[in-house]
């Protein structure tokens, strides 16, 4: 099950030690993208230092992993690509945004037919190449995810023996009207799940084209 | 007089068939089916491209010329099983190649509609010559994108038991691309033709080894009715399988297509797929999705028959299997699986397995005499036109041969009226089943579908 971060308890407070949190929290879990247990003690560090969220009651937030066998300078080339988030998102049909990627870009989306929704707008908060920080927030559109905002990180680790990457994407939103937290956080994370999967594809699949091109090359 | 007559000439056509080796005589029936085809398929194109008429034709069961050869092979070994069926197959039999002495010529037959020799011979043996004249109406309303496919085959292929001809119809809407419903209206026919030769040959087998071991539990019906849904089933698999592997472009390959589309829009993008066959006196219907098929039955009031059940997510047995594979209904503009697609069975869609699985549900169903016509369509017209409104408009087409008024009240509460644009400028010449499509097709914009419309109308009666 997802534990929701609402009502204010959050990931404990940068510094603040034992002084504003008198009892310590019992350990959050996060549901992987593709397995049904704990992170492990490297996830929830990252979880703890870059995807912090201060949900408010009506809100709920959490957030999805994902294990990509791929180098993750080849996965971060692709996530970064704000203004053209088709190369990956299997929900997105196509993109509009002037000028060059910085924080602060707008784009508007458009979704693909038979969805809750057709378009979004979205606005660049951060972009962190060095630390491969991603953050963006909906500021409109016909969804039902007002005020959505998301962290995407990007890590490097070793998957069998080769280069490989986690992926965290975390989020807060507000509840919908006529929905539950658990429901609103469970179809998120099902965007979310369905965007790294596609996401791990990609890069796997390029992963696979580079090896099969000649080593004289 | 007629039976002694086809008893002749059956040895007869024996004698003329033997002097050809049955492989050259193949390929000719598969030229001539392919050269049939194509009108078809560039018919469908235009439907998809812009809206207007598609293939429009008549058809009768005894234009097929595959139904004499299988007779004298069939005749002994049937007669030998049970007394009554053989003679009513046999019957049938006799009438089609009655039809085809009256009308050597079979090119003639399918132009046009004018021969009053083949009409009268189809009145005087009614009810068992069963007819299907059928056409079809596709635009993309107010949607950007035209997702929808039809495809329309009569005598796609011959039933292995008899040689009857079985018509294959299909809608398939699209979402999230086109290309699935493409593939559909491009494959699913050839699929479901291959499986039925397979489970037909099956049939022939096991009938033989039943009547071999003098089994008395062997039901002609049932079996058939058991090999006409396996080969179904197995046609929505294999087309599913295919989805999986097709690249946005629209090509099917292993492996991965090259080309720049390769990798991407392949997530969610799947399609519905409402398909019917017609076979004898039997309709039978393969649903997946919420597209829908509805049989309107004669006379004037009668209530529709639904040959589908829409597949949506928070149908009861729908939403306990969802929720039985891991998965949830959330509303989110409509109820949804996950919150994201708001039907719970389509082909394609590989990132919402195992919850969104492609299995049709399959009905066969009786044909009488007083069927008016069978109506396949998306849920862009469902969504705004119910099965009463839908039948009687069609109906009233098919009968009078005039359009009725343009909101018809009559068996369904009163609507909008149909102030849309006017989408298509019906034609006096344009044959009936043709317009009841389009009249169909107005009305759902007229009452502000949102979606892409297609329609499919056969006709399952003689009409003067």
């Amino acid at each position: 099950m997802v534990v929701e971060m609402d009502g204010g308890v959050g990931v404990a407070a940068a510094g603040g030690g034992g002084a504003q949190t008198p009892a310590p929290p019992p350990p959050r879990r996060w549901r992987l993208a593709d397995e049904r247990c704990d992170l492990r003690a490297m996830e929830t560090d990252y979880v703890r230092r870059f995807h912090r969220h201060e949900p408010r009651d009506h809100q709920c937030s959490s957030a999805v992993a994902k294990h990509i066998k791929a180098p993750v300078h080849l996965v971060w080339s692709l996530v970064r690509r704000f203004d053209q988030p088709q190369l990956f998102k299997p929900f997105v049909s196509r993109c509009e945004m002037k000028g060059n990627i910085e924080i602060g870009s707008v784009r508007e989306v458009n979704v693909k037919s038979g969805l809750p929704a057709t378009r979004s707008t979205e606005r660049l908060e951060l972009l962190d190449d060095d630390e491969r920080i991603l953050s963006v927030r909906f500021v409109g559109g016909d969804h039902r995810l007002q005020n959505y905002s998301s962290i995407l990180t990007v890590h490097p680790e070793v998957i069998d023996g080769r280069p490989g990457t986690l992926v965290i994407e975390s989020f807060v939103v507000d509840v919908p009207d006529g929905n539950t937290k658990d429901e609103t956080c469970y179809f998120v994370e099902a965007l979310l799940k369905c965007n790294l999967r596609s996401l791990a594809e990609v890069s796997e699949g390029q992963v696979i084209m580079d090896q099969t091109e000649p080593l004289d090359r | 007089m007629v039976m002694a007559s086809a008893g002749v000439n059956v040895p007869g056509g024996d004698e003329v068939r033997n002097p050809t080796a049955a492989s050259a005589s193949t390929p000719e029936c598969r030229m001539r089916r392919r050269h049939r085809l194509e009108p078809q398929g560039s018919g469908d194109a235009a439907a998809a491209a812009a809206p207007g008429p598609s293939w429009v034709r008549r058809l009768r069961p005894a234009a097929s010329r595959f139904s004499p050869s299988p007779s004298p092979s069939l005749s002994p070994s049937s007669s030998q099983s049970s007394a009554d069926r053989p003679n009513d197959e046999e019957q049938e039999e006799l009438d089609h190649e009655v039809e085809v002495e009256l009308a050597p010529a079979g090119p003639q037959l399918e132009p046009g509609e004018a021969e009053g020799e083949p009409e009268a011979e189809a009145v005087a043996v009614a009810p068992q010559v069963w007819p299907v004249a059928f056409g079809s109406l596709s635009m993309a309303g107010r949607m950007r994108m035209m997702e929808d496919a039809v495809s329309l085959h009569p005598d796609l292929c011959t039933w292995a038991a008899d040689g009857s001809p079985m018509h294959f119809f299909g809608v398939f809407d699209g979402h999230g691309g086109s290309h699935v419903s493409a593939l559909c209206r491009d494959r699913m026919h050839e699929v479901v033709a291959e499986e039925l030769a397979r489970e037909g040959a099956t049939f022939l087998r096991r009938r033989q080894e039943s009547a071999a071991s003098g089994s008395a539990a062997w039901s002609e019906r049932a079996e058939e009715e058991r090999a006409w849904r396996a080969a179904l089933q197995r046609g929505f698999r294999r087309v599913d399988d295919m989805a999986a592997l097709a690249c946005a472009c629209g090509r099917v390959a292993r492996p991965s297509c090259s080309c720049p589309l390769a990798g991407t829009s392949s997530g969610i993008v799947g399609s519905t797929a409402v398909v019917a066959l017609l076979v004898r006196g039997r309709l039978v219907v393969a649903n997946c999705g919420d597209s829908r098929a509805v049989l309107c039955r004669g006379p004037a009031g009668t209530p529709p028959v639904p040959l589908s059940s829409d597949h949506k997510p928070n149908r009861a047995d729908e939403k306990a299997r969802i929720e039985a594979a891991g998965g949830r209904v959330v509303f989110n503009n409509g109820h949804r699986v996950r919150g994201i697609l708001a039907m719970s069975r389509a082909l394609g869609d590989r990132l919402l397995r195992p919850e969104v699985i492609a299995e049709p549900e399959i009905t066969v169903t009786e044909r009488t005499v007083e069927d008016e016509c069978l109506i396949l369509a998306s849920d862009g017209m469902w969504d705004v036109i119910s099965n009463d409104i839908a039948c009687n408009v069609a109906r009233q087409c098919l009968e009078d041969g005039n359009p009725p008024p343009a909101d018809p009240t009559a068996g369904g509460g009163g609507g909008a009226p149909a102030a849309g644009v006017v989408v298509v400028a019906a034609r006096e010449a344009e044959p009936r089943c043709l317009r009841a499509a389009s009249l169909l097709a107005r009305l759902a914009i007229g009452r502000e579908t949102q979606d892409n419309v297609s329609i499919v109308v056969v006709d399952l009666k003689h009409r003067d």
